[in-house]
């Protein structure tokens, strides 16, 4: 397979991951926040926050209202994390890598695309704002449906594998590592009641609140639920789970070496979550953090080996992101550990 | 929307205080509902069939021998309480649901309320709901009835009433969880200017209910649902709390008694103990070795395992004894005679037929009163008088002069009322209320619960069998409270 259509499909993995995962955080919490009442509620910006994106907001608007931070995170073609430019990201990449999808997929692509262009300006108020988000992930599980069910086992198939994984797994941690710092900082007794919905509707999110439920009972207890998502070798969106399909696909490409370096820390650091015992939010932060940097070295692995042109992402956590303009380079990457990787 | 012609009557309405002034708890509603024209509320009524269809929220109804699904039917406007009102309506079910427990255990146990004559022998005793079979057993924290959903009604003066306390299977409360959700997504800005207490803990709380009730003293209980199956009414309601539980949905069939007289499910991995039933069957199917020799919904030998306390059945075979129409007049005497208490929720005026007074007033008043027997449920079996052609009166004073022990008789009642949205406009309709108490080692309440409302003008009936409708209950925390 060329190089350059390894990196294609790779990108294309993980933008229509994004779109998926961006679409269901942001229903999740538009739901969350008409259960909880109007004394407890979150602020909007936790959205940017997990997305790392306050920056990239506070250049286009003045306040983090709830028309604001959909507008920005749903609509907006100015922020490239935006559902509008991922799915946009994901065509394009699809388009220039056409021959190794299936046609079916890439017409699933246009349509999604269409679909989002048409109406992402119309959804951001909360009536339509459901339908809306629940339309996009449907058609993002049907693209999977199709390469599931019709890419054969090929090297696309296991770049396109290991770009989605990596992105799920980097989603949902970053997920996680904001809604358990907000919430279990927060005082336990006064908030309680509300804190379960807001677990309960991130297992919602994963669609994992029915196998949660079988393992552990209707019960929502937060470390029970976070092990869940980070540990659990049997649930699809857990991160261990990702981790352990990309190992499956990376192993079968050539001279990936570098890919596994780092691989067994990162599993014993994954592993190091005990459910059993209670987990202090300065672990859970440095835990996260571990994580974090496990994806992007494994990101960096990736381009370094196969792709085309290096472009590494340099690990400077506490450094402020530099603002780059786009100079239409085939990979353009963000310097910061906690921005999220963009491909234009 | 235009709210002009709205006129309630002499009825309380729920959320019009005068016809053209909202009540304090439905002021943000009412100021939301104008904001909106006639188009757009069209739009919202469909969005949400469209919704409830989606969802798959449907009942099934008997007809003719077959069973027909229906979708659920739901009104979109709302219907608002004051939390400072729901606090007062929680104590005083809690305080119904302790005495009406310990009237059970009493009855099956020491029967010192039949000795001090408070509550006749023979109302007892004669009762097809009383069990036998019972006797001597005192469930764990001597709970019988585990889940009820008792309907209260307010009447002309704006006083909640309890109606009937419902302690056998009552369903519903799946519907009221799923109200709430198709409300989320049909009127999502409403939740903003306002606190609305929300309700989807329900399956958690049941859990952790049944749970307090394990034989076995075990972090992790098996629980499991016991449903009649898929041609039941309320089987989605049935499914819908195994899988918020995350407990098995099992059928008579799965089950079976072990010669150590455990109960057992059938799995691939073998037989696996069973802690705790949430039974869905009416008491007498579920045991053929016991009650009913027919049934095939039932378990042989279950009643035998719950004797010796190895495994929990919620509710408690024989709870229906409480639940009877006639018991029920009974309730305020028992909570002073239990708690010596003065019962905070008030019932409605019932008649004994089966009394020489109250026989003779019935007769006089027959076409007054509503009769009811004292063992239906679902609203089947009921004379309205004021509204009864004079043959059906007729009919009514045979039935009752032939078996007195099995009607009561209650006063037509002034249900409150509601708005709701018609093919003709907004108008209003004539609605209930039925919460949801739990108790197991501690009592919980939901907060609010399912709200049937009658959809055809003037109608009393609100039982979704016969054509009633749902709305989505509020328990709205006020900011001058």
């Amino acid at each position: 397979m060329l190089s350059r259509s390894a990196e294609r499909v790779y990108w294309l993995g993980r933008y229509i991951e994004r779109t998926e995962d961006t679409a269901r955080m942001l229903k999740a919490f538009s739901q969350v926040m008409m259960d909880i009442p109007k004394t407890h509620k979150l602020s909007w910006n936790t959205l940017l926050q997990i997305l790392s994106a306050e920056y990239e907001f506070n250049k286009l608007y003045d306040e983090a209202t709830e028309k604001n931070v959909i507008t920005f995170l749903l609509a907006d073609v100015e922020n490239p994390n935006s559902i509008r430019s991922s799915i946009k990201a994901a065509r394009e990449n699809a388009r220039t890598s056409k021959e190794a999808i299936p046609i079916s997929a890439w017409e699933m692509l246009n349509d999604l695309n269409l679909f989002v262009k048409e109406s992402a300006n119309d959804s951001t108020n909360r009536r339509n704002r459901y339908k809306f988000l629940s339309e996009i992930i449907s058609k993002c599980l049907q693209f999977n449906g199709m390469i599931q069910n019709s890419l054969s086992r090929n090297q696309a198939y296991d770049f396109l594998q290991v770009g989605i994984m990596l992105e799920r797994a980097d989603m949902t941690s970053r997920m996680l590592d904001v809604a358990a710092g907000i919430l279990l900082r927060r005082n336990a007794s006064e908030v309680g009641t509300f804190d379960m919905l807001i677990w309960h509707e991130i297992l919602k999110a994963q669609n994992g609140i029915q196998m949660y439920r079988s393992l552990n009972g209707p019960k929502i207890d937060p470390t029970k639920v976070l092990h869940f998502l980070l540990c659990r070798d049997d649930f699809p969106r857990s991160i261990k789970f990702c981790l352990t399909e990309i190992e499956v696909y990376a192993s079968q490409l050539p001279d990936n070496d570098e890919v596994f370096e780092g691989w067994d820390l990162l599993l014993e650091q994954v592993n190091s979550f005990d459910e059993t015992k209670d987990v202090s939010p300065e672990f859970l932060h440095r835990y996260f953090d571990d994580i974090q940097k496990g994806i992007i070295q494994i990101h960096n692995g990736i381009c370094h080996t196969w792709f085309p042109k290096i472009a590494e992402i340099v690990i400077e956590p506490e450094e402020e992101k530099t603002d780059e303009e786009n100079d239409g380079s085939p990979m353009q990457v963000d310097e910061d550990l906690s921005q999220k990787q963009t491909q234009a | 929307m235009e709210w002009n012609d709205y006129n309630s009557g002499v009825f309380f309405d729920e959320v019009m205080e005068t016809n053209s002034q909202p009540r304090a708890v439905a002021k943000e509603l009412y100021k939301y509902l104008k904001s909106l024209d006639n188009k757009e509320v069209m739009a919202r009524k469909q969005a949400s069939e469209r919704c409830i269809k989606e969802m798959g929220v449907s009942f099934t109804i008997y007809s003719e021998g077959s069973n027909i699904d229906r979708d659920w039917p739901f009104d979109i406007i709302p219907r608002p309480i004051p939390a400072s009102e729901w606090r007062m309506v929680e104590k005083g079910l809690k305080q119904r649901i302790q005495a009406l427990n310990m009237f059970i255990n009493d009855v099956y146990n020491d029967q010192k309320i039949l000795k001090d004559k408070l509550v006749p022998r023979h109302l007892i005793e004669g009762s097809t709901n009383y069990l036998p079979a019972c006797q001597g057993i005192t469930p764990p924290h001597g709970a019988w009835a585990n889940i009820s959903g008792t309907d209260l009604v307010r009447d002309g003066g704006g006083i909640l009433r309890v109606l009937e306390d419902n302690l056998r299977v009552p369903s519903g409360v799946s519907y009221m969880i799923e109200n709430r959700e198709v409300t989320k997504r049909i009127f999502p800005e409403v939740f903003d200017t306002q606190s609305i207490s929300p309700i989807s803990d329900y399956p958690i709380r049941l859990h952790e209910m049944l749970a307090s009730l394990s034989p076995r003293d075990k972090d992790c209980p098996v629980i499991v649902v016991l449903t009649p199956g898929i041609f039941n009414s309320a089987y989605y309601e049935h499914s819908f709390l195994a899988q918020g539980m995350g407990a098995e949905l099992v059928e008579g069939a799965d089950l079976f008694v072990d010669k150590d007289d455990c109960v057992y499910m059938r799995t691939i991995n073998g037989p696996e103990r069973v802690d705790v039933i949430y039974r869905r069957v009416d008491d007498v199917f579920i045991d053929p070795e016991v009650f009913n020799k027919g049934s095939m919904l039932g378990v042989p030998g279950i009643m035998r395992a719950w004797k010796k306390g190895n495994v929990a059945i919620a509710n408690a075979p024989g709870s229906g004894v409480a639940d009877d129409k006639a018991v029920y007049a009974y309730v305020p005497k028992m909570i002073k005679y239990y708690l010596d208490e003065d019962a905070i929720l008030p019932n409605v005026d019932t008649y004994l037929c089966y009394e020489e007074d109250d026989f003779a007033y019935v007769h006089e008043h027959l076409d007054e009163l509503v009769i009811k027997p004292v063992n239906e449920s679902g609203g089947y079996g009921i004379l309205l008088g004021p509204k009864a052609s004079k043959e059906e009166v007729e009919e009514f004073r045979d039935l009752i002069t032939k078996n007195p022990r099995n009607y009561v008789a209650q006063p037509m009642l002034d249900l409150s009322t509601a708005p709701v949205i018609t093919d003709q406009g907004i108008s209003p309709r004539h609605l209930d209320l039925r919460p949801f108490v739990l108790q197991g080692e501690n009592c919980w309440v939901t907060k609010g619960g399912l709200t049937r409302v009658a959809m055809v003008e003037g109608s009393l009936v609100v039982n979704s069998s016969q054509g009633g409708g749902s709305k989505d209950t509020w328990i709205v925390e006020q900011e001058d409270e």
